[in-house]
């Protein structure tokens, strides 16, 4: 993607009105643009300052996050030529039943995400209950097994297996909160929420391995910190 | 077969054999047979280029990693590779990566490709034992091998996946993490930043600015512990610690499901609040106080004297677990 191209395209990801696969193109340039980068700041602390007449898209909050975590995919993204993100745009349509559920769920994430203000203070401590509670279910899945195939197999799918780890700890985490939210604020339970929808969106966007990995343990950490009673305002 | 031919010949392979001749020396056995298969044996040893040596980056998910520091300058690495037959111990690379400006990066690999006889992860192996200067800061990375850092001054980055890590006598910041391997530290001077998702985590001689450790599912044991800021937390499993505080220090000490044991040494004062399923604390504190609308937090008021001195804020709590705190004077 060409800087000029990135600075017609700025406003309308600030309001993340582009596809993922051009939004994912912009941000590699982003990571190796000085300039535009600049810009993008720019246009994003007015879309911060104008937070009391809408949402900021992103918040400034996750914009740093994002930024910062941007994998090599997104600079390999913004390398690609004109065809290659033509055919990675056009391909999820080959699979509609596959790119309707990949939309639902980023709706969600998103509307998610827009419904939670960025700043607003957080709870102090959660009081303890009289009683135990049974145990959440735990959401995801399982991680998968070794391949049991050859040893060079078997180590590309160590990401997928760290990954999935990771997401049942954190699904399990969130769920708890969700017992611990009855004694949250309506302020706390939303600074809560968006916070953890910020954390996941570093998640979705952190390229696999290491990156992904730290994602997954500052989402964790924070989570955990919210359930035990740790004062959720002085998580960062 | 030399070291040499062991490593990866990647972009950089002319300035890792340059560095080699230049600076270290290279030595192999000879594959080794055993009755359940081979094994070999090599060594390798990288002395600075333009600037000292660092930083030293390990990435082995075939096996162990072991970081030991000594006084020397040179980075002396032993590599134990272990096979089946002598075809696939042929596949199992060690690429050495000296960069000039004071960074050793070592990186295992398996070869791939459609010929290669299929041979479970668990069939192979390769483990190494490295040798650094004890000022250089150490990343590493395993995925179900045992990884340890031993004598060392700057501390470093742990990744260990499903595997142990223990660290031992070593200073400077140390952030570990593991997926499912407990975690040993042991006479670690500085601060510690530790997260295991479902193992135990174990903590003997600590001192530090900060000592941060989470587990998920999993126990924490601290022991001689003296630092600053202490945060420790666990979703399930219990958490005991022995701890002498620091004068104007804070310490956090909560689990969601686990009892949460402490015990303080010293005349440090220290003002104590502690929530919990079941709370117990020592008779003697300046007051008590709970509340109605929260019966099981109560402000402890403080222990031990003060003196001008700033005491230590010690913040225990357990939701659904017991919480019980002592002094030792």
């Amino acid at each position: 993607m060409t800087c000029q191209a990135v600075r017609a395209k700025i406003t309308a990801y600030l309001d993340g009105e582009l596809d993922e696969t051009t939004a994912s193109s912009l941000r590699g340039h982003l990571r190796t643009c000085a300039e535009c980068r600049a810009l993008g700041e720019d246009h994003a602390r007015i879309v911060d300052a104008l937070a009391s007449i809408a949402p900021p898209e992103p918040p400034a909050a996750m914009w740093a996050g994002v930024k910062a975590r941007l994998g090599a995919a997104e600079i390999e993204d913004s390398r690609r030529s004109w065809p290659a993100l033509w055919w990675r745009r056009l391909r999820p349509h080959l699979v509609p039943g596959l790119g309707l559920v990949a939309a639902a769920a980023a709706a969600v994430v998103w509307i998610d995400h827009r419904r939670a203000p960025a700043d607003e203070p957080a709870p102090a401590i959660a009081t303890a209950p009289s009683a135990p509670v049974a145990a959440p279910r735990v959401v995801a899945p399982p991680p998968p097994a070794p391949t049991g195939g050859d040893v060079a197999e078997d180590l590309r799918g160590d990401d997928d297996r760290a990954d999935a780890s990771y997401r049942a700890a954190a699904e399990e985490l969130i769920a708890m909160a969700g017992d611990a939210r009855t004694e949250w604020t309506a302020a706390q339970a939303r600074s809560f929420d968006s916070r953890v929808a910020s954390l996941r969106l570093v998640v979705q966007h952190a390229a696999a391995g290491e990156a992904r990995e730290r994602a997954w343990q500052a989402l964790i950490e924070y989570v955990q910190r919210a359930v035990v009673g740790v004062r959720i305002a002085e998580v960062p | 077969m030399t070291m040499t031919s062991m490593m990866t010949m990647t972009s950089r392979a002319a300035l890792v054999a340059t560095v080699l001749a230049a600076a270290g020396s290279a030595r192999a056995d000879a594959p080794v047979s055993l009755p359940d298969g081979v094994f070999e044996r090599a060594q390798v040893d990288v002395g600075p280029s333009r600037k000292a040596i660092a930083t030293v980056t390990v990435d082995n998910p075939l096996g162990d990693v072991r970081v030991e520091g000594h006084d020397g300058k040179n980075v002396q690495i032993l590599a134990i590779k272990r096979a089946p037959d002598d075809d696939t111990l042929d596949r199992l690379r060690v690429s050495l990566v000296p960069d000039p400006d004071g960074a050793v990066r070592i990186v295992t690999a398996v070869d791939g490709g459609r010929e290669a006889k299929p041979v479970p992860r668990s069939a192979v192996r390769i483990d190494l034992v490295i040798r650094a200067p004890r000022d250089a800061k150490v990343d590493a990375r395993v995925r179900g091998g045992k990884l340890e850092l031993v004598n060392m001054d700057a501390g470093g980055e742990l990744d260990a996946g499903d595997g142990p890590i223990a660290v031992e006598n070593v200073s400077g910041a140390v952030f570990a993490r593991s997926l499912a391997g407990p975690q040993h530290f042991k006479t670690v001077f500085g601060t510690i930043d530790a997260l295991a998702i479902t193992a135990d985590l174990d903590l003997d001689t600590v001192r530090g600015d900060a000592l941060v450790a989470s587990v998920h599912a999993g126990h924490i044991e601290g022991r001689r512990v003296s630092s600053k800021k202490v945060e420790l937390r666990t979703t399930r499993g219990d958490i005991t610690l022995d701890a002498t505080p620091v004068a104007g220090g804070e310490m956090v000490i909560a689990s969601l499901r686990g009892d949460v044991s402490v015990t303080l040494h010293g005349g440090i004062p220290v003002r104590v609040r502690a929530s919990g399923a079941r709370v117990t604390l020592p008779p003697g504190g300046s007051s008590i106080a709970a509340t109605a609308a929260r019966p099981s937090e109560i402000d402890y008021g403080g222990v031990g004297a003060a003196d001008g001195v700033a005491p230590t804020e010690l913040e225990l709590r357990s939701r659904f677990g017991a919480v019980r705190f002592a002094v030792v004077k």
